[in-house]
């Protein structure tokens, strides 16, 4: 009988146990597959779990650490992956039963650099099909449920890996985020999601959803475990012909106890507080008060124009996904979701003109942006309108009226069309237990302050501390 | 503010469609249609906005083009 109480606890804490020779990798690695075996059943938030791979990944790790080769923070650590990242002999299915025997004949970048680190993955985690669709839009597999409340959606669309960390089936995982998908779920499910500047984190080896947009980026359960990942994540790939030319950083040491100095705007735009439902909007302003206590100053300020930038995140979104599935789509609609057919179709009605003002839209406010940034260091927002609704509320009801399911990345989306760092962090619980995040984003590659003032903000507070009861 | 696009007529559509070779019968025709005039009009949106002087430039902004290694030819 495995010890399940590992199970509960963050990378860096393993990792502390582990370099001290006082914890086993083979150990952590049963504890995982226990509870992953134990859960699954409920949660569906795997669709390949491989845990051969990992007993013998551990048994290596441990070996090695014996030897006296720590490699770091992630040695002996299990990962789950969205099942978007090609692992090497292990199916890719990217949520469809359009690629459910696609299998990569070799790792994604990111996959590599996690290995290298002495990590090591537990399995390919459920997720909407290709990153395009609600939450619940997962026909091929089943979407996963929330561990916080079973009758309740994960968000999407890195949903099986929001679901995964927030159970302790792995304490750490990776997602996508092209309009919210990592953040939106672990503001839903009480995690720690980071969405890294663009650029910044490897796409090779990552399924596409919209070219100019995609992020990789890690869901845990605090800021400094996604620190911890980024150090391995982050570097320049010629493999990845947007990746960006930027020095290391070492995201650990730039992570901070209190926001002495640091100048937060903190987003008042209708478009976001007029769908923002009561209880986010006192979790949020409790959190603005409480990164006021710990240095920060804070002041209102209204962007504008939020709507046309969304606009364009989505018109762009909307050309590059089509283009990608173009082939597949004519050759395979009958195995497509009919919402994902539907929208993946829907693209080939986009005129070209509107394409290319998108992207004139998405410079113009590259310019707003970085002006805003010359006053404030952060910008704030609640993640998502609303928490976790349940699965019978496809359409949620709102303070003005009902939206649809699309829309709990409504908010998350401001930060993707100019590639802002962005970082949810839990910021409070709803009276029926559902966990509520807050984001974070910065200027282009500002990721250390990002995640160090999400450390800071954590250190004053206890949300990610909460577990559900599952 | 451009006023709202009229939406895509249900005879033009199904002449695009046709033309595109995008199959389906009469119901599932009748959900694109929907969905393609909500793109259209979520997508309107960006014809509202003043970029004059602003090139759709294909690169995200802070690529560093302007710092990338040149390869010089041996």
């Amino acid at each position: 009988m495995a010890d399940l109480s590992l199970t509960q606890l963050t990378v860096a804490e393993l990792a502390r146990r582990i370099r001290a020779h006082q914890l086993s990798p083979v150990d952590v690695a049963e504890a995982f597959i226990e509870r992953t075996e134990a859960l699954e059943p409920q949660l569906n938030a795997w669709i390949t779990v491989v845990p051969d791979h990992a007993r013998a990944s551990a048994k290596q790790a441990e070996a090695e650490i014996a030897a006296g080769g720590y490699k770091g923070p992630l040695h002996g650590i299990p990962v789950g992956l969205k099942d978007l990242f090609w692992t090497k002999g292990v199916r890719t299915t990217s949520g469809s039963r359009v690629t459910a025997d696609f299998v990569p004949t070799e790792d994604a970048t990111v996959v590599a650099n996690l290995q290298e680190a002495g990590a090591y993955y537990l399995g390919k985690t459920n997720m909407v099909e290709y990153a395009y669709g609600g939450a619940e839009h997962n026909d091929a597999y089943g979407p996963p449920k929330n561990p916080w409340g079973l009758s309740h959606l994960t968000g999407g669309s890195s949903s099986g890996s929001g679901a995964a960390v927030a159970a302790g089936s792995v304490p750490i995982a990776l997602g996508s985020d092209t309009a919210g998908s990592v953040r939106a779920p672990a503001s839903l499910n009480g995690l720690t999601g980071h969405k890294p500047t663009y650029g910044l984190v490897s796409r090779f080896g990552v399924t596409p959803l919209s070219w100019s947009m995609d992020n990789v980026g890690p869901l845990a359960r605090t800021a400094e475990d996604v620190a911890i990942s980024m150090n391995v994540l982050a570097g320049h790939d010629p493999r990845d012909g947007a990746s960006a030319r930027h020095a290391k950083e070492d995201y650990v040491a730039a992570l901070r106890d209190d926001l002495a100095g640091v100048r937060i705007g903190v987003l008042q735009d209708d478009y976001i507080w007029d769908v923002v439902v009561p209880e986010v909007k006192t979790a949020f302003d409790q959190a603005v008060s409480r990164l006021t206590s710990i240095g920060a100053t804070t002041e209102a300020l209204s962007m504008g124009d939020l709507e046309q930038l969304t606009a364009a995140q989505f018109t762009l979104t909307t050309g590059e996904a089509n283009a990608y599935h173009q082939q597949m789509i004519r050759e395979s609609p009958e195995l497509y979701h009919p919402v994902v057919r539907r929208r993946i179709e829907a693209g080939f009605f986009l005129p070209a003109a509107a394409y290319v003002q998108a992207q004139r839209v998405r410079n113009m406010f590259a310019d707003r942006f970085a002006r805003l940034f010359e006053t404030f260091d952060l910008l704030i927002a609640p993640t998502t309108p609303m928490p976790a609704p349940e699965f019978d509320a496809v359409a949620f009801r709102l303070p003005n009226g009902e939206m649809p399911s699309r829309e709990l990345v409504r908010i998350t989306r401001i930060f993707n069309p100019n590639g802002l760092p962005a970082i949810s962090v839990p910021c409070g619980f709803t009276p029926a237990g559902m966990p509520i995040g807050m984001q974070m984003a910065g200027k282009p590659f500002a990721d250390g302050l990002v995640i160090g003032a999400a450390h800071a903000y954590q250190q004053a507070t206890d949300w990610h501390k909460r577990r559900p009861s599952i | 503010m451009a006023e709202q696009p009229e939406p895509l007529s249900k005879q033009a559509f199904l002449d695009l469609a046709a033309q595109l070779g995008l199959p389906g019968d009469e119901a599932r025709m009748d959900e694109l249609y929907a969905e393609v005039n909500i793109l259209l009009l979520r997508a309107s949106t960006v014809y509202d906005v003043d970029t004059t002087g602003i090139e759709p430039s294909p690169i995200n902004p802070q690529f560093d083009v302007a710092n990338a290694p040149v390869e010089t030819p041996q």
